[in-house]
């Protein structure tokens, strides 16, 4: 005869304010249900300029492994020596994208990563806290040219400034070592000058348009565009790569 | 020190560091991070302080609205942060640390109970007072810690550090 037995379910809950990934955010509009009000006015400053401030989740992230994603393949304008080491590139299934490795994403391509980035904004500095690669970004907004001659980075040098209410963002200073996305391996040069167009369009979304400008490896500058939403009652998490990091010897391409 | 913790330490001394998670690329823990000698930019705003470090380009974020500090599932190298101001002090308790980072080169170890409690205060303009506690009755038989003065840099700025081309790993053979 079968028995039967019940089990209780013990359900331990721990207290939900105790835990970051759902900790409600302070000082957001919320909806009577006490949802964000993600449709609300777009914030501003105190003197005045939109505030970019805010932890955010992209929409799509197709861009990251296709930077191309939505532009026609007859109307993407890549030289032929970009095109061909692209293809090789894909065919060896990113064995050496450096995102693989532990290395960084590049600009606009970390924009794109599936992880949540938090906008600090403050008088003449926005820094950028991205859960992609575990890095940040300044953004100087106090007025100072781009280097001249800077030693080339992964994320390059960026400044900013606000033309109405988008925020123009300039990088430069970019080494050939990255890739503009990860399964198409489109690469990139120390030419490369990335302009990243900032806005908010209300209080729960951004857009960024990004115009990638790299005649060494593309005849002409190619804009995409990326959305994302705020991500609300939630937090950025540790990411270290590298750790427990087992996959690099299997990277081994076709 | 408790005795394992001591003899860990030992042992880590006298193999020169070797083991150091920054060997591998991985991070700093906080009270690493903060005796390293390496420059690092702190950005106040309203509800977060972040602090941006030029080691490996990484941040931490000290999280300044209120909230408790968590019980993380996953706990950090950095584990998690909140301030508190007394004053003109900030006061900041870190927890939820992993057990792999180490409290300083000579390879003090950090636990899951481990508690770092950080006081900063901006003397002047250009200089801030430090103090750290460690308290973790794991490893320690009491709370100790230290203190030290940073300077403001100013005029110059972060550069980028990524912690690429490493060559050193295979040199870290310790004794």
């Amino acid at each position: 005869m079968m028995k039967w037995t019940i089990f209780a379910a013990v359900v331990i809950c721990a207290p939900v304010s105790a835990q970051w990934l759902n900790y409600p955010t302070p000082g957001i509009p919320r909806l009577p249900n006490g949802k964000p009000n993600l449709e609300a006015p777009a914030p501003k400053t105190a003197d005045g300029k939109p505030d970019l401030s805010g932890l955010y989740d992209i929409d799509n992230g197709r861009l990251f492994q296709d930077i191309a994603a939505d532009i026609r393949p007859q109307d993407f304008p890549i030289q032929p020596w970009a095109a061909a080491l692209a293809k090789q590139r894909e065919q060896d299934m990113r064995k050496d994208d450096p995102y693989s490795h532990c290395l960084p994403p590049g600009v606009p391509r970390i924009d794109s990563g599936n992880r949540p980035f938090k906008i600090i904004q403050t008088p003449g500095l926005i820094a950028i806290l991205y859960e992609t690669g575990y890095l940040f970004r300044q953004i100087f907004t106090d007025g100072r040219p781009l280097p001249k001659d800077p030693e080339p980075t992964w994320l390059g040098y960026s400044v900013g400034k606000w033309e109405g209410d988008t925020l123009v963002v300039d990088t430069i200073g970019f080494h050939d070592k990255g890739w503009l996305d990860g399964n198409k391996g489109h690469p990139q040069t120390d030419a490369l000058h990335v302009t990243e167009r900032f806005r908010r369009v209300n209080f729960g979304h951004l857009e960024i348009q990004s115009t990638i400008d790299d005649p060494k490896a593309y005849t002409k500058p190619f804009t995409v565009k990326q959305t994302l939403h705020l991500l609300a009652d939630s937090e950025i998490l540790e990411n270290i790569c590298n750790e427990n990091e087992k996959d690099a010897p299997h990277l081994v391409g076709k | 020190m408790l005795p394992w913790a001591a003899a860990l330490s030992k042992e880590r001394t006298e193999q020169l560091a070797k083991g150091h998670p920054s060997e591998r690329c991985l991070t700093h823990g906080v009270t690493d991070f903060d005796t390293l000698g390496i420059g690092w930019k702190i950005i106040q705003a309203p509800a977060v302080i972040a602090i941006l470090y030029e080691a490996y380009n990484h941040y931490r974020q000290i999280l300044m609205d209120g909230r408790p500090l968590p019980t993380p599932s996953q706990p950090a190298y950095m584990g998690y942060s909140v301030g508190r101001w007394e004053g003109d002090t900030l006061v900041v308790d870190t927890t939820g640390f992993n057990d792999q980072g180490w409290i300083d080169n000579k390879g003090r170890p950090q636990t899951e109970s481990t508690h770092v409690i950080e006081r900063f205060y901006r003397r002047d303009f250009g200089h801030m007072d430090l103090q750290l506690t460690v308290e973790d009755p794991a490893a320690y038989t009491k709370p100790w810690g230290g203190s030290l003065v940073l300077n403001y840099i100013p005029d110059t700025e972060l550069i980028e550090y990524i912690c690429e081309n490493e060559k050193d790993l295979p040199h870290m053979v310790g004794k």
